[in-house]
C-alpha cells in the first residue's frame, strides 16, 4: 500500500504559486493500494459531462486519465461522454450500460442505492481511508440505511434566498429577511404591482413548484410531510399544521390585500424574475441561479444579487432540501473493475498531483467559483480546499456572507426528499395552482383533501 | 335541379373475384427475404418493446437486473387507476379532444376551402399556410412561450390590453390553458391538414360547380350542397387522426406546463413519461403504456374500418 499523506504535501505546494495566504495544512490517512485487482487487466468506463465547446477541458480530463493508466499499467479507463438525463439514465441501466464509474443528481440517489443500481463502496472507504473524508450530512444521503456508502458526492447545494441589493436597500432594507414573517412583511412592502414588480419569486408550478413549497413547508416546521411508519407503510401528514401555514403563507401573498406579492407568471424562473426587474427577493438553490448566470451569462453584474440561507424555521433552524450530484459505481461491474473505478475517483481528486488539475476541472465545468455551495468534505480538509479554491472565485463572495455565517454557524440543516417524492410534488403543485389563481380557495379544506387523496390515491395502494 | 343533391364519391367497386390461385413458395420465400430486414427490424424495435412492456405491467421491476423483478398479478393496474392522476389525466385527453373538435378541427378545412377558391396566389398560400408545420415543434414551443407570456408586456397580452381587455395568464389558468395550447396545436398541424383537403377538393370535378352556378346557386349553396358533402369522407377520416394524436399529447406539457397548472394539462402520456422516468416505477408506467395501447387501438380500428368502408362507398 501506498500511503499518501495526503494534503499536508500536496496544499503546501499547490500553495505556494497562487497565493501567500494559502497554507493551510490537513493530514488524512489516505490510503491508494500500489497495485488494482492485483495486477490483473482490468478495463473501465469513466462518465464525463463536458460541454462541446470546452476542448480544454477534454483535455486535461483525458490527460488525467492517461496519467492513472501510468501508475496502474493494468488499467484501461475510457472516458464516455454523457450528460444524465432520466431517459437515457434508465435506458443506461436497463440495458446494463452503464458507465463503472457514473454519475447522478441528487433527486436519484436514494434510487440508485435502493434498485441496487450503485456498488456498495464499504469496502473502499475502508481501503482507501475515506470514513472520516465527505461531509457526514452529505454521506448520509448517499448510504443505506446500514450506513454503507454507495457514492462519492461531488458537488451539493441547498436552497437559499436571493435578493437584488439596491432595490431592497431602495425600500429601506439593510438585510435580507431572516424568518418566513420578514420575508412575507417585506414581499408585500416591495411588489409594485403598477409596475408588474413582485416582492418575492419562487418556483410556483409543476413538480418544481412542489419541491420547492417543500422546503418551504420545512421552513414552517413541517418535520414531515408523509411519515414512513417503518412497516411498508405511510402517511399524508401534510393536511394540517405548518404545511398548511405554508401554503396559506403564499396564498396570503397574492390575495386579497397583497396586491400580488407574488409573480403573475406562475411557472417563471425566479432568478430571471429579478434579473429582469419583476422581482426583489428570489428563492432558488444557488447553482441554479447566480451560479447559472455566471456560467451562462457571464456578461450580467452579479454584484447586483446578495444571497443568503433560507429564513430561519421556528426552532431557529434553517431546513432545505439539497441537490448537487455524486459519483457512484455500477454494481453490474465485476469487483476488479468497481475497485478500479472507486480508486480512479480518489485518486482524481484527492492524490498528491492531481488535486489541482481536478479542482481546475471542477470550476471550469460546474458553478461559477465562489457560488455558495455546500461543503463536500469534512473539517480541516474543506477547509483547506476551500483556501486552495480561492483562485478560482468569479463571484462577489461578499455578498453571500449571511450564507456563510449560517452554514458556520451549523443553522443550515439538510433534510432528505419526502416518500414518494416526485408523486407528492405534482400532488401539492396541484394546490399551490388552485390558492394562487382562485381567490375564493379555501387552503386548509385543499390541503386537506389534497392529502387524504394522496394518501388513497398513492399511499395506500403502494406496496 | 334546385335544391341540390348531395354529392359523395362513389367509385363503382369492381366485382369482387374470387381466384384460387396455386401458391408458388419458391417466389414466396424471395418476397419473404426481401421483407426479412424489416421483419427482424420491426421485431426488434417495435413488437419485442411493446411485449415487454406487456410483461412489465404485471411486475414490480428491476432495471438493474430483470431477473429479480416480481411478478405482482394486476397490482399495477390497481394502483394506475387509483391514483388521482389517472382520473385527470383522461378527463384532460377527453377535453382536450372536445375542445378540439370546435377549435381545431374546422380550421384547416375552411383555409382549405378559402385557398381552394383563390384564383391568384392559391401556391403562395398553401405554402405559407404550411410553413408552420416545418418549424421543430420545440422551437416553436419556446416562441408560443413568449407569445403567452402572463405578464402585461407579453406579446399576446400586449394585443389585449390594446383592445381594451385585460391581460390574462393563458398558460398559468386552468381555464385558459386547454384552449391555449389547442389553438398552438392547431397552429402547427392545420397546414399538412389544410394539404390534404386540398388535395380532395382539387379531385372535385369543376363541372359541378359550374353546373351549380347555372342553377342561381350562391357561393353558400355550393359549399353546402357540393364541397362539404365531397369532403365528408376525409373529415371523418381525418377526424379520428386527430383523436389519434390527441391522446397521446406530451410535448406540449412537456415544455409549457409541465402538466399544470395544477393538473390541468397532465395527460395519460405525460403521466406515464413521469413515473417511469421521473419516478422509476417503469411497471406502473409499463401499465399505463398497456393502457394506452387498448386505447389506440381500439381508435386505430374504429379508423381503419371507417376507412374501409369509405373505401368500399
Amino acid at each position: 500500500m501506498k500511503k499518501i499523506t495526503a494534503l499536508t504535501l500536496l496544499l503546501v505546494l499547490l500553495a505556494l504559486p497562487v497565493a501567500a495566504q494559502v497554507t493551510p495544512t490537513v493530514t488524512i490517512p489516505l490510503t491508494l493500494p500500489d497495485t488494482l485487482a492485483e495486477g490483473r487487466p482490468v478495463a473501465i468506463t469513466d462518465v464525463a459531462c463536458i460541454g462541446d465547446d470546452q476542448d480544454e477541458q477534454r483535455a486535461n480530463y483525458d490527460a488525467q486519465l492517461a496519467r492513472f493508466m501510468e501508475v496502474y499499467p493494468n488499467v484501461t479507463v475510457t472516458r464516455t461522454q454523457y450528460c444524465f438525463t432520466p431517459e437515457s439514465f434508465a435506458a443506461l441501466v436497463a440495458g446494463g450500460n452503464l458507465p463503472t464509474l457514473f454519475e447522478t443528481p441528487a433527486t436519484e440517489y436514494s434510487r440508485v442505492i435502493a434498485n441496487g443500481t450503485a456498488a456498495n463502496l464499504a469496502p473502499y472507504f475502508e481501503e482507501f481511508g475515506l470514513n472520516d473524508v465527505f461531509n457526514p450530512t452529505l454521506m448520509t444521503l448517499l448510504s443505506d440505511r446500514d450506513g454503507n456508502p454507495y457514492g462519492f458526492p461531488g458537488f451539493s447545494y441547498a436552497q437559499g434566498i436571493g435578493w437584488d441589493i439596491e432595490a431592497l436597500s431602495a425600500a429601506g432594507y439593510d438585510r435580507p429577511p431572516q424568518t418566513w414573517d420578514e420575508l412575507g412583511e417585506m414581499a408585500v412592502a416591495l411588489a409594485d404591482p403598477a409596475s408588474g414588480r413582485a416582492g418575492f419569486a419562487m418556483f410556483l408550478s409543476g413538480g418544481a413548484g412542489g419541491w420547492h413549497w417543500t422546503n418551504m413547508a420545512y421552513g414552517f416546521g413541517a418535520t414531515e410531510l408523509i411519515r414512513d411508519n417503518g412497516d411498508g407503510t405511510f402517511t399524508a401528514t401534510y393536511g394540517e399544521g405548518a404545511a398548511v401555514e405554508a401554503m396559506q403563507f403564499l396564498y396570503d401573498l397574492r390575495w386579497p390585500d397583497s396586491e400580488n406579492a407574488l409573480p403573475l407568471d406562475l411557472s417563471s424562473n425566479p432568478t430571471f424574475e429579478t434579473l429582469d426587474g419583476r422581482a426583489v427577493i428570489f428563492m432558488s438553490p444557488a447553482d441554479g441561479s447566480i451560479g447559472w448566470l455566471r456560467v451562462n451569462m457571464p456578461d450580467v453584474d452579479l454584484r447586483r444579487f446578495g444571497y443568503t440561507a433560507m429564513p430561519k424555521a421556528p426552532d431557529g433552524k434553517r431546513y432545505t432540501l439539497t441537490g448537487g450530484s455524486a459519483r457512484f459505481v455500477y454494481s453490474g461491474a465485476s469487483p476488479d473493475q468497481q475497485e478500479a473505478a472507486a480508486a480512479l475517483h480518489i485518486w482524481r481528486t484527492l492524490s498528491e498531483g492531481e488535486f489541482a488539475a481536478s479542482r481546475a476541472i471542477f470550476h471550469a465545468t460546474q458553478a461559477g467559483g465562489g457560488t455558495p455551495v455546500l461543503p463536500i468534505y469534512a473539517g480541516e480538509l474543506q477547509a483547506a480546499v476551500d483556501a486552495f479554491d480561492q483562485q478560482f472565485i468569479t463571484m462577489p463572495v461578499e455578498n453571500y456572507a449571511g450564507f456563510y455565517e449560517a452554514l458556520n454557524a451549523g443553522e443550515i440543516v439538510l433534510v432528505p426528499e419526502p416518500p414518494f417524492a416526485q408523486d407528492f410534488y405534482v400532488a401539492i403543485s396541484e394546490v399551490l395552482t388552485v390558492i394562487l389563481t382562485d381567490e375564493s380557495a379555501d387552503v386548509a379544506a385543499l390541503m386537506a383533501a389534497n392529502a387524504a387523496s394522496f394518501q388513497s390515491g398513492i399511499l395506500d395502494v403502494a406496496n | 335541379m334546385y335544391p341540390l343533391t348531395s354529392v359523395s364519391r362513389r367509385a363503382a367497386a369492381p366485382a369482387a373475384m374470387k381466384t384460387h390461385r396455386r401458391i408458388n413458395w419458391s417466389q414466396q420465400l424471395t418476397a419473404y427475404l426481401f421483407l426479412a430486414p424489416a421483419i427482424l427490424a420491426f421485431a426488434a424495435f417495435a413488437w419485442w418493446p411493446i411485449l415487454n412492456s406487456v410483461v412489465m405491467s404485471f411486475q414490480n421491476v428491476n432495471l438493474v437486473d430483470a431477473s429479480q423483478s416480481t411478478w405482482v398479478g394486476f397490482r399495477n393496474f390497481e394502483r394506475m387507476v387509483a391514483d388521482p392522476t389517472f382520473a385527470a389525466s383522461w378527463r384532460n385527453s377527453f377535453e382536450f379532444a372536445a375542445l378540439s373538435v370546435v377549435i381545431g378541427f374546422f380550421v384547416p378545412m375552411v383555409v382549405a376551402v378559402l385557398v381552394n377558391e383563390m384564383r391568384i396566389a392559391k401556391s403562395f398560400f398553401r405554402v405559407v399556410y404550411f410553413l408552420p408545420s416545418v418549424i421543430p415543434p420545440l422551437i416553436a414551443l419556446l416562441v408560443w412561450r413568449l407569445i403567452y407570456s402572463p405578464q402585461p408586456g407579453g406579446l399576446l397580452n400586449s394585443a389585449v390590453v390594446a383592445l381594451g381587455g385585460s391581460p390574462q395568464q393563458w398558460l398559468q389558468n386552468a381555464a385558459l390553458v386547454k384552449p391555449s395550447i389547442l389553438i398552438i396545436m392547431t397552429w402547427s398541424a392545420f397546414g399538412s391538414t389544410m394539404l390534404i383537403y386540398l388535395a380532395t377538393l382539387q379531385d372535385l370535378p369543376i363541372e359541378l360547380y359550374e353546373a351549380a352556378e347555372i342553377d342561381g346557386a350562391s357561393p353558400w349553396d355550393r359549399l353546402r350542397y357540393i364541397t362539404i358533402p365531397y369532403l365528408r369522407s376525409t373529415m371523418l377520416v381525418l377526424l379520428i387522426v386527430q383523436i389519434l394524436g390527441l391522446v397521446q399529447i406530451f410535448i406540449e406539457p412537456l415544455v409549457l406546463t409541465q402538466g399544470g397548472p395544477g393538473q390541468a394539462t397532465m395527460t395519460p402520456v405525460f403521466t406515464l413519461y413521469r413515473k417511469g422516468f421521473l419516478n422509476g416505477d417503469f411497471g406502473l408506467a409499463s401499465a399505463w403504456s398497456v393502457l394506452l395501447m387498448i386505447v389506440l387501438g381500439v381508435i386505430s380500428v374504429i379508423y381503419l374500418r371507417v376507412t374501409a368502408r369509405l373505401s368500399q362507398d
